[in-house]
């Protein structure tokens, strides 16, 4: 099986096989432009520690099926909290790499690990109260209590079902 | 170069692996970056990331400790990343337990990030398309720049297609019907308004681009009064039909607006909150009703037909014309196709009141009928369905029935004919061969009403029940039981199914279960048809009752009809 080398921002290099390295479309799309290379792709955007754990999420999935033109809706339609375990296993990351990962899976265009990657984060918001969202995420509160009474009228709709 | 790419640049300098020679010291991690970049704008008082308050330890310190810690803080800001490392190593050696204890616990909270601040907006996008409702409402009141994205047209479009007028297979939540395609038009301004918010801007001055204030929704808010459109902002005006009733409706709504109107409407369906008005006019039992828009139509024993608005509830015109009572009719936006037990059926233009022609040829009452752009089907007493082609005025006999033909309903994605009868059964009858298909044979009643819906058709009978059938598969699925005497008619929509029975009873029901049962008074019901916000429901005495489950119209007149409250 053919190897492809990688380089990551801080030139590191890593060797895979062929087919783990074309989970990423845009690596795939590289090769497919330019056939064979003997030199390592450069990965201006990712540094080691974090292309080390995408190689090991793309070795993990190189048997599955890409589905390139899922509907989008069809995706949305999948219950978002449908995360398969190994994958689960595989994000549950400080937040510092699950947003590395996020931000690389994005530039690679690896699609369904973006996918994992904002369910969990979109796990992470779901049903909790606004304070506990800001605790989450350390975000400041930048409303002054009366934009805040306000917006919880606003908003208070969606209690009532 | 992208925002995540100068992200990804900026930030990689602090990965462990950073090497030593990377000397930019310049350069600055997301945390700071961000930081940069609103100080940099003069927002300062929106500064995305929680600094630590440490303002109230530096007070109790005297003046030569103070600028001791400063100068320490200021010879840090100038080491290299990797430098800066060193030194962080360097004091958690020195440092005692308790110490880093501390140092841990504020971490805790320190490495937290803000995803959907930090992101590039089309994935905070993808990150809340993945919420519910509630979940997007509460994610709203965390900060002013959540409140922006997730209050975006992009995101609530999105959740108004996902749940108007259709069951979300996610959440099993659907809402009733607005005008789809007014949901189907707006799709091309939202999708431009998407990638106008996550454009990739270049970037010559890397300050500049990655600031999400730049991608600020450059519509106003509602909540500031905002009823004038900015140029910007024009693209994205859902303009409806010139047909549309409420003005409100015209003018900018967004779509989380839009949901949350349509949200209050089905959360009052489902706990059977509604307001309950009669409309009188008739002086004999209602036996046909179609409401369209504002419109609604009924036909009486006592030979006329009546038009009511809807919006004021009053009746708007009177059709006069057929000598016996009408059993069934059905408008469309210009014409009014009415049947009638003087065994024609009529056409009118009910703008004007006129009759424009009269179509004979049932040798009996005429019972039902239903009609779409090229044809249209009639059944009647004298057992038999009569397809009347427009185009070529072409007319054929479905004969196969032994008793009088109660409905029919047009498919014509199958390019069939449904009808039900006095004998009991239900017929399919094709429209390329004009041939009878199918009997369906379970009612042990006459069948009297037929519904459609996507992938069901539904019966009711006068043995009291209410059977669901799978056509591709020609049996019944499900049968529905409730009423205690015979069902006159139903109706249905994609959401839910409601029946009007002998007992003077109207039964709302969803997915096959009776959810609520709405009793006026004592008359048989004879006719129902059901809105998106309305039941209407005409009886044996020539009254209607309506039920109304969303506003109640602003400019009812209590003259002509009762107002009363819902229970």
């Amino acid at each position: 099986m053919s190897k492809v080398k990688l380089l990551s921002s801080d030139n590191e290099e890593f060797t895979v096989d062929r087919i783990v390295a074309e989970k990423s479309i845009l690596i795939k799309n590289m090769l497919e432009d330019m056939g064979e290379m003997n030199v390592p792709i450069p990965l201006p955007n990712v540094s080691s520690n974090v292309l080390r754990k995408i190689i090991e999420w793309c070795e993990h999935h190189k048997n599955d099926l890409y589905t390139g033109n899922e509907d989008e809706t069809e995706i949305r339609l999948k219950k978002s909290t449908d995360i398969d375990e190994w994958d689960q296993k595989f994000i549950s990351v400080d937040q510092e790499m699950l947003f590395e990962i996020i931000l690389a899976s994005n530039y690679l265009d690896i699609k369904p690990l973006l996918d994992t990657g904002c369910k969990t984060i979109a796990n992470m918001i779901r049903g909790k109260s606004p304070e506990d969202i800001r605790k989450t995420f350390n975000i400041p509160n930048d409303f002054t209590p009366e934009e805040e009474e306000q917006i919880r009228k606003e908003n208070e709709w969606a209690e009532d079902r | 170069m992208s925002l995540q790419q100068l992200i990804s640049n900026e930030h990689s300098n602090m990965a462990p692996s950073a090497a030593p020679q990377d000397n930019s010291k310049d350069k600055v991690c997301y945390r700071h970056l961000y930081e940069r970049e609103f100080i940099a704008k003069g927002e300062k008082g929106r500064m995305p990331l929680k600094p630590i308050d440490i303002q109230k330890d530096m007070d109790v310190l005297d003046d030569k400790s103070r600028s001791k810690i400063e100068h320490i803080w200021d010879e840090f800001k100038d080491l290299s990343v990797f430098e800066q490392r060193v030194v962080l190593q360097g004091i958690f050696n020195n440092s005692c337990s308790s110490l880093l204890s501390f140092a841990s616990a504020s971490l805790q909270s320190l490495v937290r990030l803000d995803f959907i601040s930090l992101l590039p907006v089309e994935i905070s996008f993808k990150i809340l398309s993945y919420l519910d409702a509630r979940s997007l409402c509460k994610a709203a009141q965390v900060c002013r720049r959540w409140r922006e994205l997730a209050d975006d047209d992009c995101v609530w479009h999105r959740m108004c297609e996902q749940h108007i007028n259709r069951k979300c297979e996610k959440c099993g939540w659907g809402l009733p019907l607005m005008e789809r395609r007014r949901l189907t038009a707006a799709k091309p301004a939202i999708e431009e308004r998407f990638r106008r918010l996550t454009a990739k801007r270049p970037l010559e001055d890397a300050s500049e681009a990655p600031a999400p204030a730049n991608v600020h929704q450059k519509r106003a808010r509602v909540s500031e009064g905002a009823a004038s459109v900015n140029e910007e902002a024009g693209g994205e005006l859902h303009v409806c039909n010139k047909d549309c009733t409420t003005l409100s409706a015209c003018t900018v709504k967004p779509w989380k607006e839009v949901y949350a109107e349509r949200c209050r409407v089905e959360c009052n369906w489902r706990h059977g909150r509604y307001r309950q008005l009669l409309l009188e006019g008739h002086s004999d039992g209602i036996m046909a009703l179609q409401l369209r828009g504002h419109l609604l139509a009924s036909g009486s024993y006592d030979t006329t037909i009546r038009l009511w608005d809807m919006n004021t509830m009053k009746p708007i015109r009177l059709l006069e014309g057929h000598t016996s009572g009408v059993t069934c009719l059905q408008f469309d936006s210009c014409k009014l196709i009415s049947g009638s037990m003087d065994k024609t059926i009529k056409i009118w233009n009910y703008r004007t009141g006129a009759c424009l022609s009269t179509f004979t040829g049932h040798r009996d009452s005429v019972l039902c009928l239903a009609f779409d752009s090229t044809i249209l089907v009639s059944g009647s007493a004298d057992c038999t369905v009569k397809v009347w082609h427009f185009v070529g005025c072409k007319r054929i006999t479905l004969r196969g029935h032994t008793g009088p033909v109660n409905s029919v309903k047009i498919s014509r994605q199958r390019n069939i004919v449904y009808s039900c009868s006095d004998d009991n059964t239900i017929r399919l009858w094709s429209l390329t061969t004009n041939t009878c298909l199918a009997v369906f044979n379970a009612h042990i009643g006459p069948v009297q009403s037929l519904a459609t819906t996507d992938s069901y058709l539904f019966s009711s009978s006068l043995d009291g029940t209410i059977k669901k059938w799978d056509v591709n598969r020609e049996k019944c699925v499900e049968t529905m039981f409730g009423h205690i005497e015979g069902v006159w008619d139903i109706a249905a929509d994609r959401l839910r199914l409601i029946s009007g029975a002998h007992d003077g009873c109207v039964k709302v029901w969803e997915a096959s279960q009776c959810v609520y049962t709405l009793k006026d008074h004592n008359a048989p019901v004879t006719s129902v048809t059901l809105g998106d916000c309305e039941v209407i429901a005409g009886y044996d005495d020539g009254q209607i009752s309506v039920w109304l489950f969303g506003a109640v119209p602003p400019s009812v007149s209590s003259s002509v009809i009762r107002v009363e409250d819902g229970h």
